[in-house]
């Protein structure tokens, strides 16, 4: 069994209203002497456990505020922590602080779990041997069948209008439509804001040109 | 006559392409080391849009970059690059840094919690200044070109731009007037676009349609 130095090691990030600070062990109100060890119980295990929920929490926060309105599907976020939950844990038995690993740490384990989950889906995807399509909606209206219908129509021409322009406006028009701002499309693409906002504008201008040409306006017509 | 979509329009109608989420990727997919290169803006220009422009597309790679984009954006908002690509290989850092980091994640979220609507989302909606000259689709000569609009009320300066096919700005210059000549150099010969920005009282803006202007 491992054996640790009775130096308090544990420390936490919490928060003080909207700012997040580190504080030291020997700062925390309970459970300072408990080391950070494998077979832990009790107040100790609690205390430790209560620390990486609270760091997940305001990380789920942050990664759902941003990947809200960009599609992100809740059960792929829900993975990743579950992973990343596990590795701070196996970090903290290998005898680093939650203070030592750092919210850089945080972030490339939520990356690499991230792309972990990536590489298993498209593995198992490719080992299986029947042609499994799975394609689902993430939400329905509470529209008609009929309405329902006509908006995937519609929807359908607008992206079938919007293959149609030069592949920088396309995908700046695609990055705006899916929920994605300027400073996103600017930072994936190595684009100045400038440039971005332009073609942002450019290929809006042409889509909606296109549109017009095919007759489809919001108000369907024929 | 057939009304045109505005920005608000454009995305409810878009917005049943974007339900549809797969977890099958086909031949043509990225891998996912190629999605997340797209996401971190490495690579070149060509590589990089070739990605996303499937990407964007396909349902099955449109779920893994909102995942990867969200996940690793917190990182690349709070850091600068430089700093980022170093730290990635060197990930232990001082405990002041690790809450700076977070912090700045979170302040980063109330921004775009605040942002609301961008200028571009109300784009179109209402009425901006409307051009005069040089008419849409006028090819003129490179060198100095008078551009002239009409004047709309409660501004407190308009934006002249003038950009190339590819979106990068060739002028870009400020005035209260409602008219200015504008060098055009002869690098931008081809097909290029002008509009007028006005920025007004209560710190809004206004944009006019989009004229072509040619230039010979």
């Amino acid at each position: 069994m491992t054996h640790r130095d009775s130096r308090p090691t544990l420390s936490v990030m919490t928060t003080t209203g909207s700012h997040l600070r580190l504080v030291r062990v020997d700062e925390l109100p309970a459970a300072k002497e408990q080391p950070y060890v494998r077979g832990m119980t009790g107040a100790g295990l609690d205390h430790v456990s209560s620390a990486i929920e609270g760091v997940i929490a305001r990380f789920r926060t942050l990664v759902r505020s941003i990947g809200a309105r960009r599609g992100l599907v809740e059960a792929d976020l829900d993975e990743v922590l579950q992973d990343v939950r596990i590795r701070l844990w196996q970090a903290g038995e290998g005898g680093k602080t939650l203070e030592e690993l750092g919210s850089s740490y945080l972030y490339h384990v939520a990356t690499t779990a991230a792309l972990d989950l990536l590489r298993r889906r498209r593995a198992r995807r490719a080992a299986d041997t029947e042609d499994i399509s799975e394609r689902t909606e993430l939400r329905t209206e509470n529209a008609s069948p009929h309405d329902d219908v006509e908006a995937r129509e519609l929807a359908a021409q607008i992206d079938a209008a919007i293959d149609m322009l030069s592949i920088d406006r396309r995908v700046a028009v695609r990055f705006h439509l899916a929920g994605y701002d300027r400073a996103d499309i600017a930072r994936m693409l190595g684009w100045t804001e400038a440039r971005t906002r332009n073609l942002v504008y450019r290929g809006l201008d042409d889509l909606r040109r296109r549109l017009t040409d095919m007759g489809i306006s919001p108000r369907r017509t024929g | 006559m057939s009304r045109s979509f505005d920005d608000e329009a454009l995305r409810a109608a878009y917005e049943p392409a974007l339900r549809e989420t797969s977890t099958t990727h086909g031949p043509d997919c990225p891998t996912e080391t190629q999605l997340f290169a797209a996401v971190r803006g490495e690579g070149d220009e060509p590589e990089r849009l070739r990605v996303l422009d499937h990407a964007l597309k396909c349902p099955a790679c449109r779920r893994d970059l909102a995942l990867l984009h969200a996940v690793a954006t917190g990182e690349m908002r709070a850091v600068p690059r430089a700093i980022r690509e170093r730290s990635w290989r060197n990930w232990v850092p001082g405990a002041l840094a690790a809450s700076l980091l977070l912090a700045a994640g979170l302040a980063g979220v109330a921004r775009l919690r605040n942002r609301g609507a961008e200028d571009i989302t109300r784009a179109g909606a209402a009425a901006g200044p409307a051009l005069l000259t040089p008419a849409n689709g006028a090819a003129v000569r490179a060198g100095s070109v008078q551009f002239v609009w009409r004047p709309i009320p409660g501004v407190i300066q308009y934006t002249l731009e003038v950009d190339a096919t590819d979106g990068t700005v060739l002028v870009s210059s400020t005035t209260r007037d409602t008219t200015f000549r504008a060098p055009i150099a002869a690098t931008a010969v081809g097909e290029n676009r002008w509009l007028i920005r006005a920025k007004l009282e209560d710190g809004s803006e206004k944009r006019s349609e989009t004229w072509v202007l040619k230039v010979r």
